[in-house]
């Protein structure tokens, strides 16, 4: 990436010199379209005046003494809203004809981050999926909780023009947020909520990879792609720092494998976030796409998920991975990240890509 | 680089095929995928006008319930749940030159309409292998039930590789870390100093 320094100078590798003087900038992106922040404790955080967007994307992250996050639109209290759930992992549960639509996880005393995607047509039903990262106790001795949730709002007479992030009961504390994206079809902006903060790739086989220091963002998105291994087969881990990475036995998550058939539970007081887990004792390649908030005063809560394989191939199928995890460090923003194989004798094969893209 | 719109298409009249083509290949694609319904309507995606080649293995829970596979498949087939209802689909995916191409989906639907029945949900992770290797270019899903994608049905794709807004004026300084050698930019022209 490009570095802008002072002075009408740059800096950036050969391949990234640019070729015309003003480059025309890509079309799309998810652009923001609203955001509420909590200057005091809040009953709730709507977010107005939206524009009407065929999709909406949303980030929230909040403290509290209560309980999780609910999501209403248009400001409707009736009976309008039904939702699916998940809590790790485990059978689904529903409720129909609520007020609302759940949105996080719950419980009192906890931080939680939560994403998530809105399907808007005005004469349609509104769908959401959500997935959340809550942090089941502060530091890396507990394991954080998550929840995946689909709902709908069965009005189909408008669009969606506000969108209310309340807790179920009582209040969010200062300094909780809610960020909406859109994207529409018919946009032509090229601005971008997603700002790419780092991309690196492995240019021969090596243990691991790192994005080198790049600037912190209160929200990164992250995605990893392992084209091969070598050596003993391992799981693919992550760690991360503020300018140095953070070896500590700092981290902890939950995992499920393959819906629970493979393995799931919680690992508390590591010294790294597993993103996948070993199959075999081959090379084995992978794809991971992955969420986090990232305020220095706040655990660093991460949302993950991961497609692995080590049968080359249509007739076999994939492995999926679930995960949250989070670095218990209260003090510093993330901004570097390793994406390591674990076995320390093993390598991640040439190609290998971490990208980073954020914003705050 | 930057996320940028690699396609979209929306439906002006009901009708069973949602495609977009002529993507810039990138090395990661978001779709955005959201089908109202006309009836009884189901999915099945394809990448690049596959055909009938068996490229596609995919492994999905719906409603959490237990995983199922799929192997060699000319498609990966979203028709999961009990019943029928608008579709909401999120990927991501990877489409790396000379790779198998990796995704992860979450699939949402209405399932009957009103907030008297909860919405269904399925996960995937899926893989196509084309032989032989393309980037993702092309996608298309099909209904392959008796009912139609509603008018406004709409498939949006994201790509990771568009180009940032860059605006370098003339007199610019320039050092290529690759080279470790500076230019300075004169009427479009990168020029050694």
């Amino acid at each position: 990436m490009v570095e802008w320094l002072a002075g009408n100078r740059l800096r950036g590798t050969t391949a990234e010199r640019p070729s015309v003087s003003l480059q025309s900038p890509s079309v799309g992106g998810w652009v923001e379209v609203g955001r509420f922040t909590a200057s005091g404790t809040v009953s709730s955080m709507p977010v107005t005046s939206l524009p009407d967007k065929r999709y909406y994307m949303y980030l929230s992250h909040y403290t509290t003494n209560a309980d999780g996050q609910r999501i209403e639109m248009n400001s409707d209290t009736g009976s309008n809203y039904s939702w699916r759930y998940s809590n790790n992992g485990g059978s689904d549960s529903t409720s129909t004809s609520q007020t609302n639509i759940l949105g996080g996880y719950g419980g009192s005393g906890l931080e939680e981050f939560n994403m998530g995607y809105i399907a808007n047509k005005s004469n349609k039903e509104k769908l959401t999926q959500t997935w959340t990262n809550s942090y089941g106790g502060s530091g890396a001795g507990n394991a954080p909780n998550r929840r995946e949730i689909v709902g709908k709002w069965a009005n189909t007479s408008n669009a969606i023009d506000e969108l209310d992030f309340p807790p179920a009961s009582s209040t969010f504390q200062s300094g909780a947020e809610v960020v909406v994206l859109g994207w529409d079809p018919s946009d032509s902006h090229t601005t971008n909520f997603w700002e790419e903060l780092a991309s690196v790739e492995l240019g021969s086989a090596e243990n691991s990879l790192s994005t080198g220091t790049f600037t912190a963002k209160k929200y990164l998105w992250i995605q990893c792609y392992v084209p091969s291994s070598s050596g003993g087969a391992d799981n693919y881990v992550i760690r991360v720092g503020n300018n140095t990475i953070d070896s500590g036995s700092n981290y902890s998550q939950r995992y499920n494998i393959n819906g629970g058939a493979q393995g799931s539970g919680t690992q508390v007081n590591q010294d790294k976030i597993r993103l996948s887990f070993n199959i075999s004792s081959g090379s084995e390649w992978f794809f991971a796409n992955s969420f986090i908030i990232n305020n220095s005063g706040n655990e660093k809560l991460l949302i993950s998920h991961a497609n692995r394989n080590s049968t080359t191939g249509a007739g076999t199928a994939p492995s999926r991975y679930e995960m949250v995890g989070k670095w218990a460090n209260t003090s510093n923003q993330i901004n570097i990240i390793d994406l390591l194989h674990q076995n320390s004798s093993s390598s991640l094969g040439a190609g290998t890509i971490i990208k980073v893209w954020g914003s705050d | 680089m930057a996320w940028a719109k690699a396609g979209t298409t929306t439906l002006g009249s009901a009708g069973d095929t949602l495609t977009v083509s002529g993507m810039t290949a990138s090395k990661f694609n978001q779709s955005l995928v959201h089908m109202p319904r006309s009836g009884n309507i189901g999915e099945k995606r394809t990448y690049n006008n596959s055909g009938t080649a068996q490229l596609y293995a995919h492994r999905r829970s719906a409603n959490g319930l237990g995983e199922v596979t799929a192997t060699s498949q000319a498609n990966t087939d979203y028709n999961v749940f009990a019943g029928f209802g608008d579709f909401f689909i999120v990927n991501y995916v990877s489409s790396i030159v000379g790779e198998e191409k990796l995704s992860i989906e979450f699939v949402g639907s209405t399932y009957t309409a009103g907030a008297g029945t909860a919405p269904d949900r399925a996960e995937f992770v899926a893989k196509y292998v084309p032989s032989p290797d393309a980037t993702i270019t092309r996608i298309d899903y099909n209904n392959t039930e008796s009912g139609s994608y509603d008018t406004y049905s709409n498939l949006s794709v994201l790509g990771s590789d568009g180009v940032e807004a860059l605006n370098v004026q003339d007199g610019a300084i320039y050092y290529d870390k690759t080279l470790n050698k500076e230019y300075v930019l004169s009427n479009n022209t990168w020029t050694e100093l």
